[in-house]
């Protein structure tokens, strides 16, 4: 079966463009957060934040200490 | 997984700090524990590209603190709170963090001048004990003269931390600032 990608391409941009760049765009971010930000040997599991390298920053400014407890 | 013991605690923080000694090269926070295995709450957070070790146990914490040598002090959040809390400047701050824990390093140096300092049978440490005794004589004191009656433990806790920060710091120490911390402190001990 032939399929003809510009069609799906020109489809994708009119239904969503803006959804699917901000997807692509996180999914880039978590996948070089998984690259970059991992753990080795005997360390610690690594906890991820929603929102790639600055989820945790964002979540202790906006809890608190209090953000440390919730990672339990 | 079943929750470890006290005793599990203890005896999993010995071995690893041992292995942190024997294996000075390696990152000794690495060889702290393994969340995974040990069930231990202990978590790896990334700031940024910093990594950061979250131990989430006053009992792990304390293990932790009792190995200065073998653990690296010169994160630089503690560099951002010594320059907020201290008022310290940037040169300052890179030349105290310069090779935390190299001998003969400021910062080890500084280290211990501490403990030097509050070490049993130092003059400063007599000093402490006597202030904090003529405190905890005030604070006796000033409670036999109150009417009515007297939550014992929370009088012997909040009286007890007061005199000592008084003792440490002075008169005018952070403790009488906000009764909540020590409320927070005794947390922590409850908790070891």
């Amino acid at each position: 079966m032939i399929v003809d990608l510009s069609i799906c391409y020109d489809s994708l941009c009119r239904i969503a463009p803006v959804g699917v760049l901000i997807a692509l765009f996180f999914g880039t971010l978590r996948l070089l957060e998984y690259i970059v930000c991992n753990t080795y040997g005997e360390e610690p599991q690594p906890v991820f934040s929603r929102i790639p390298f600055i989820g945790h920053a964002l979540s202790l400014v906006r809890h608190g200490v209090s953000f440390y407890e919730r990672l339990q | 997984m079943a929750s470890p013991s006290t005793k599990d605690y203890s005896e999993l923080c010995h071995s690893n700090l041992y292995r942190a000694t024997r294996h000075p090269f390696q990152q000794s926070a690495n060889l702290i524990m393994n969340r995974v295995s040990s069930g231990l709450p202990i978590a790896t957070i990334f700031l940024g590209l910093q990594k950061v070790y979250i131990v989430n146990s006053p009992e792990l914490v304390s293990h932790v603190n009792r190995a200065p040598k073998a653990m690296s002090t010169a994160l630089p959040f503690l560099v951002v709170v010594l320059g907020k809390l201290c008022g310290m400047g940037q040169d300052d701050l890179e030349t105290l963090m310069k090779n935390p824990t190299g001998r003969g390093s400021p910062w080890r140096d500084l280290q211990e001048c501490i403990h030097a300092h509050l070490d049993a049978g130092s003059s400063s440490g007599k000093e402490i004990t006597t202030r904090l005794a003529n405190e905890l004589w005030k604070g006796i004191d000033e409670c036999s003269q109150r009417e009515g009656t007297v939550d014992l433990l929370n009088w012997l806790q909040g009286i007890f931390v007061h005199s000592t920060g008084h003792a440490v710091f002075g008169p005018t120490h952070c403790l009488t600032q906000d009764p909540v911390i020590i409320d927070s402190l005794w947390y922590v001990f409850a908790s070891q």
